[in-house]
């Protein structure tokens, strides 16, 4: 099952990288880069990144 | 496509996974999040595309290099 969402969200983001304009078919890093132009939020998502990075490491 | 399909498209897909994820904490019936990472984490494999994955993903959302 998760196999199959992480395929269909590559796929999805293959798509949209794909077409153009960017503006009209964002990926996920141009939606994320809208939510990180505040400091409080790309330090907050950072942070997250750390503790699946730290969550992973300790399995 | 328009901006908001294209951002439904994701949305959609982080529903479904949220839903996965309920789904298995209530029934059992599927593996939780946490618990397919792990399965994967088994494998020298797994673990070397897991830790290129999140190095990627940090990489790509939090470095901003300009190249001009």
């Amino acid at each position: 099952m998760w196999a199959a969402l992480v395929v269909a969200l590559a796929a999805w983001e293959v798509a949209a990288f794909l077409q153009l304009p960017r503006s009209a078919h964002p990926t996920l890093s141009s939606l994320a880069n809208l939510a990180f132009e505040s400091h409080p939020v790309r330090a907050a998502a950072f942070a997250l990144w750390m503790a699946a990075g730290y969550a992973m490491a300790r399995r | 496509m328009s901006w908001a399909a294209t951002a439904g498209g994701y949305l959609t897909i982080f529903v479904a996974a949220v839903a996965v994820e309920l789904a298995a904490r209530g029934t059992g019936r599927w593996p939780t999040l946490g618990e397919a990472v792990a399965a994967v984490n088994r494998f020298r494999t797994g673990r070397a595309i897991l830790l290129a994955a999140w190095l990627w993903a940090g990489w790509h959302l939090f470095v901003r290099a300009s190249w001009g």
